[in-house]
């Protein structure tokens, strides 16, 4: 009878769970009971063998990082360390656009002396063709640029687990990337817009210099108040 | 600082908080999940899954107290969609190749039943972990898992009868039965008086 209660007494002795008043039952039993205390010795004998698989070190390092910030302002924020705040960068972008796009306008104006009057252009169709590849290869650009983030930003949510960290490094470091690209387009586009007003206050110097000895040819006598020349020919 | 402690700092958003806690667990719950996998590799896969799972899902634990009971179910869960997914044998034959500490490679039985020599004296860490790990493969998983919770990890048989589900009464009979099926088990391995007498 006793053995049967001691069925479910072993566990609970071999790992010491037992009540104070269960265990003197339990020690007291198998002091009396031989087939009993061969069970118990073997169940300790098997415990202890187990006891020789000792644990070992796992030979790794969890580090687990701060992960709320969303993608943009992560990337926002890595510009801001190089002292460019969003809204300058949107800010210089749009301007920078608007820039190029007054300048090739100004530069595409020819003044031409045709049949004995004179015509003001704005481009030939030509430079207007030339005009539409560049802007489409500028949207071109965006769009991918465009991709890039989202495409970054969507591997960055998908992957889960052991590359995350991995692949945070990546995204930092394309940010940094990123800035670096701005920064030089937007030293070259400056360097351009330069160029380019340049060669258009040459085109006006060489233009008016033309309309001067127009002028002279022509014996024409500016008036008096007015100043203003007419393009009108003789 | 407690357990409990690193686990409200964390939900209130100190991510370092975690990786203490993280840096505390890591070791035993890798040794866990070897123990249950007997592969290393897909042991620290494991490790580094059930931290994941549980960086996402402290926030639920109601009782911070059960965290222990809490980390082994999540690796226990894990250990167990990794055996379904590798359909591993449960057990494993005396013919299985072993390799030995000089690098050669033999039947586990020529290798325990050779008698030339005091086969106590050859066991070195390497072969009594290889053969512990092939006894425990040779007994069911169910009776293997309350084993190595109890033996290894020490919890309390309340605890793991919270992780698996299971009446209480269920995991002491497992237990009970799980270790002398394991006696049977190195017996048949003709190992048991050597491993046994060891430190004894
Ligand atoms: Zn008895």
């Amino acid at each position: 009878m006793n053995c049967d209660k001691m069925e479910l007494l072993f566990a609970d002795l071999l790992y010491n769970e037992l009540k104070e008043e269960e265990k003197e039952f339990a020690l007291e039993h198998i002091s009396t009971c031989k087939s009993c205390e061969v069970k118990y010795k073997n169940l300790r004998e098997t415990s202890a063998a187990l006891g020789r698989w000792k644990e070992e070190d796992a030979e790794m390092n969890l580090i687990f990082i701060e992960e709320k910030v969303p993608f943009f302002e992560r990337l926002f924020g890595k510009l801001d360390l190089i002292g460019i705040s969003p809204r300058q960068l949107v800010f210089g972008m749009i301007t920078t656009l608007l820039l190029v796009v007054l300048f090739t306008g100004i530069l595409r104006t020819e003044a031409i002396y045709r049949n004995g009057s004179w015509y003001i252009s704005f481009g030939s169709s030509a430079k207007m063709e030339n005009q539409m590849e560049e802007s489409t290869l500028i949207a071109d650009i965006k769009r991918l640029q465009q991709e890039n983030l989202v495409f970054t930003n969507r591997l960055l949510l998908a992957s889960e687990e052991r590359i995350r960290n991995e692949n945070i490094a990546v995204v930092n470091d394309l940010a940094n990337q990123f800035a670096l690209l701005r920064r030089q387009d937007l030293t070259l586009i400056g360097r351009s817009i330069n160029e380019m007003s340049q060669r258009s206050e040459g085109r006006y110097v060489r233009t008016n210099q033309l309309l001067d000895g127009l002028y002279r040819l022509s014996a024409y006598q500016p008036g008096g108040s007015s100043g203003t020349r007419s393009i009108e020919g003789k | 600082m407690e357990d409990n402690q690193l686990i409200l700092k964390f939900i209130d958003g100190d991510v370092q908080a975690f990786n203490v806690l993280v840096n505390r667990w890591q070791n035993r719950i890798y040794n866990f999940v070897f123990k249950v996998l007997g592969k290393r590799e897909d042991a620290k896969d494991v490790t580094q899954k059930t931290f994941i799972k549980v960086y996402k899902n402290l926030r639920k634990l109601k009782d911070k107290q059960k965290f222990s009971a809490w980390i082994h179910q999540i690796a226990m869960n894990l250990c167990r969609d990794e055996i379904r997914k590798n359909k591993r044998s449960p057990t494993i034959s005396i013919h299985e190749k072993i390799r030995t500490s000089t690098g050669e490679e033999m039947e586990l039985k020529d290798f325990l039943s050779d008698g030339s020599t005091d086969i106590a004296d050859e066991l070195f860490q390497g072969e009594v972990v290889e053969i512990i790990r092939k006894g425990l493969k040779m007994i069911p998983e169910e009776q293997r898992i309350v084993i190595i919770m109890k033996e290894y990890q020490g919890l309390k048989f309340r605890e793991i009868s919270d992780i698996l589900q299971e009446p209480l009464n269920t995991i002491k009979s497992r237990m009970y039965y799980g270790l002398n099926a394991l006696r049977k088990a190195l017996a048949e391995l003709e190992i048991d008086k050597e491993v046994f007498q060891y430190e004894l």
